[in-house]
């Protein structure tokens, strides 16, 4: 093995086969986060399952019964619940992977490792918190069909994992285009909670693309996370199926922003301890 | 392996830009970001170019073999740790370039990656992984590393529980046992109890003289470096000033650090202390060659014509280290002076033949006190620190052919005899 290191490396050189090899630090990492999450708390392992059914059922309380927007026929409950597992497991990784230069300038200042092992990570534990939370989405799922919803299994249905692919590449991407913008600009870093905030609400979450006027709805189909969210519902529910209109532009989108996230991240990664 | 280059440094320097890099400046930015021309720092015609960069290192080449044990020294700030970030890939170069061959496994701080919420079992793991270890290298020495650190009864509690010394031992044994091509150690031998800051020093022996491993070692301790290393590399503001033997560099090294320097002939001192009833004018350490001993000679004058109830010290210090005394003269010890001597004279010690200071520049600190009225206390009429240095060549110890390796200041002639037992 033999390794040479230059004052210039172009930016267009992703290692990737590096990232490769220390794959199994991914692994080590997610499982370092997941297995600490709980620690010390009396019901320990427990929360796993708890913290979905408890926000599912607080979801319930406010848009199932208080405030009740049209959602086409699903049952509220499902509804909200679908938009914001997706939306969980995009926070998750889009928040920690912006942070993940500048949140561990102690580790990365002592050790080297391929900087892309932690993002990888967090999509890593992201999607396996994501799994728990799908685990108790289709329990309601079979609940609501068992007491007759309108639900029905279409052949779309086993796209989902593509959707899936979709949240947790928008995530990624964004995310190291954050991250890379905060090496210099430490300013990002504080506009980062309200983009979410404001992101939450410019994706349909708490209500339906179909209410949106057809103008507005093409601007809507450029955020990225908006196809996701509807082709998922459109899984489990059938209804509200989702079109090329709205695939096309999120598609591109988001593979965009990840190759110029993965590049922009390279590039800023090289000397960020010298700055940070 | 032995025979071929480890790691071949080509002339790398690496600067770094001092105060604000964070302002916002688009057009440097986005030059930069294209990747066009070196980052500069945002303009401040205030401040001129110099002073707003520092140049860690400067041009620096070397070529280390594999197998090599090099040692990196110098004072704070001399770019020694800057070049182990550059070859362990945390910074990158500004300038030149670097080969290296193998994998690196690195070590600046212990227990890097860490975390506390984890048993040491777990820690184990991550941190071999993170240092660079596979899961089946790890499983593999995963008894030896539990072995060393003797932490094995704890290995299901969580670090954060540990003692700062358990976590210490457990996470150098983690980074002592990962076998690199290439092991990259900052000054983190020098945590934990002596007993264990022994065991690290015998573990990094046994990596060292193996000899598959290429080890590069910063140390501010020269005692570590020449067990170590048996090349040195010494570097100075940015610069490599010399590289070569451990012992010639060490030594040039410590000759260049001294704090002690004899600033003036004494008779020209003003920096004394003392209330001045009698003063050193002269002082010297010389070798009779003929008698074979040491003498220690102090001219010296007072104001008045006898100085009453005198005493000498001459502490001797080996060079380069503050607070490490060789040995000490004192009147007080063996009752050396009487209790008057006259106003002007010359004091005369004499070593006995069997005792020789090793090689080495030593200097010596003078105070000539007197009594002042109290049964066993005294005065100080003329305190010098550094009055005076003396050096000491190789051959002036008792003619012996070859001098025992060790770090000890003083040597004592030996009669060595055998008989047989019944």
């Amino acid at each position: 093995m033999r390794k040479t290191i230059e004052a210039d490396e172009p930016w267009w050189k992703l290692d990737l086969q590096e990232v490769w090899a220390y794959r199994h630090l991914v692994f080590l990492f997610s499982g370092r986060s997941l297995a600490t999450m709980y620690k010390q708390s009396i019901l320990g392992r427990a929360w796993f399952v708890i913290q979905p059914v408890v926000t599912a059922g607080m979801f319930y309380l406010v848009f199932g019964l208080l405030m009740r927007v049209p959602t086409g026929g699903m049952p509220y409950l499902l509804f909200y619940m679908s938009g914001m597992v997706l939306w969980y497991l995009f926070t998750n990784v889009f928040t920690q992977t912006a942070t993940s230069l500048s949140g561990n300038v102690n580790l990365y200042g002592k050790i080297y490792f391929p900087r892309l092992v932690l993002p990888l990570s967090y999509v890593a534990s992201g999607l396996v918190l994501f799994g728990l939370n799908l685990v108790v989405l289709v329990a309601f799922w079979i609940l609501f069909r068992l007491r007759g919803a309108p639900l029905a299994v279409r052949p779309g249905i086993l796209l989902m994992p593509l959707a899936v692919a979709q949240v947790v590449a928008t995530g990624l991407g964004f995310g190291l285009c954050v991250a890379a913008a905060t090496v210099r600009f430490r300013d990002a870093k504080f506009l980062l909670p309200t983009l979410v905030q404001f992101w939450m609400f410019a994706t349909p979450i708490f209500y339906s693309t179909s209410q949106v006027s057809p103008a507005v709805r093409k601007l809507v189909w450029l955020n990225p996370m908006a196809m996701p969210v509807e082709f998922f519902r459109h899984g489990l529910s059938g209804m509200n199926p989702v079109g090329l209109e709205a695939m096309l532009p999120a598609v591109l989108v988001t593979a965009v922003v990840l190759v110029a996230g993965l590049f922009w991240f390279n590039r800023a990664q090289r000397d960020f301890i010298d700055i940070v | 392996m032995r025979g071929e280059t480890s790691i071949s440094i080509e002339g790398v320097s690496k600067r770094y830009q001092l105060g604000s890099v964070a302002r916002l400046n688009l057009p440097a930015a986005v030059s930069r970001w294209l990747g066009r021309r070196p980052a500069e720092p945002a303009a401040r015609l205030d401040v001129p170019l110099d002073e707003r960069e520092f140049w860690a290192l400067r041009d620096v080449s070397m070529t280390i073999g594999a197998g090599e044990s090099v040692a990196f020294i110098g004072a704070n700030g001399a770019g020694k740790s800057t070049m182990l970030k550059i070859l362990s890939r945390i910074t990158p170069p500004t300038r030149g370039r670097v080969e290296i061959n193998g994998r690196v496994g690195t070590m600046l701080e212990v227990g890097t990656g860490f975390h506390p919420e984890l048993t040491g079992r777990d820690n184990v793991f991550l941190n071999g992984a993170i240092l660079g270890m596979s899961r089946r290298e790890i499983e593999s020495k995963f008894d030896a590393i539990v072995e060393f650190s003797g932490v094995g009864r704890f290995l299901d509690t969580p670090v954060k529980r540990y003692s700062s010394g358990m976590y210490v031992r457990l996470a150098f044994a983690v980074a002592s046992h990962l076998e690199p091509d290439v092991l990259i150690v900052d000054e983190v031998l020098a945590v934990g109890d002596a007993a264990f800051q022994r065991k690290c020093i015998e573990r990094m022996k046994t990596i060292a003289r193996a000899g598959d491993v290429t080890v590069l070692f910063v140390s501010h301790s020269l005692a570590n470096v020449k067990m170590l290393c048996g090349r040195c590399v010494w570097f100075d503001s940015g610069q490599v000033r010399m590289d070569g033997e451990t012992e010639a560099v060490a030594d040039a090294y410590l000759q260049a650090q001294s704090v002690w320097k004899v600033e003036a002939p004494i008779h020209e001192r003003t920096d004394r202390k003392g209330d001045g009833r009698w003063r050193a004018e002269h002082a010297e350490m010389r070798y009779d060659e003929p008698a074979g001993r040491w003498i220690f000679q102090l001219d010296y004058a007072a104001e008045a014509a006898e100085v009453e109830e005198p005493a000498l010290v001459v502490g001797i210090h080996r060079s380069g280290v503050p607070g490490d005394c060789a040995t000490v003269l004192d009147s007080r010890c063996m009752g050396g002076l009487p209790a008057r001597i006259p106003g002007r004279g010359r004091i005369h010690v004499l070593l006995p033949r069997d005792v020789a200071f090793a090689p080495g520049e030593y200097f010596c600190d003078l105070t000539c006190m007197a009594g002042n009225g109290v049964v066993g206390n005294y005065a100080f009429s003329d305190q010098l620190k550094a009055a005076f240095s003396f050096k000491v060549g190789p051959g002036a110890v008792f003619g012996w052919d070859r001098l025992p390796l060790t770090s000890a200041v003083m040597h004592v002639r030996q009669d060595w005899t055998v008989e047989e037992r019944a």
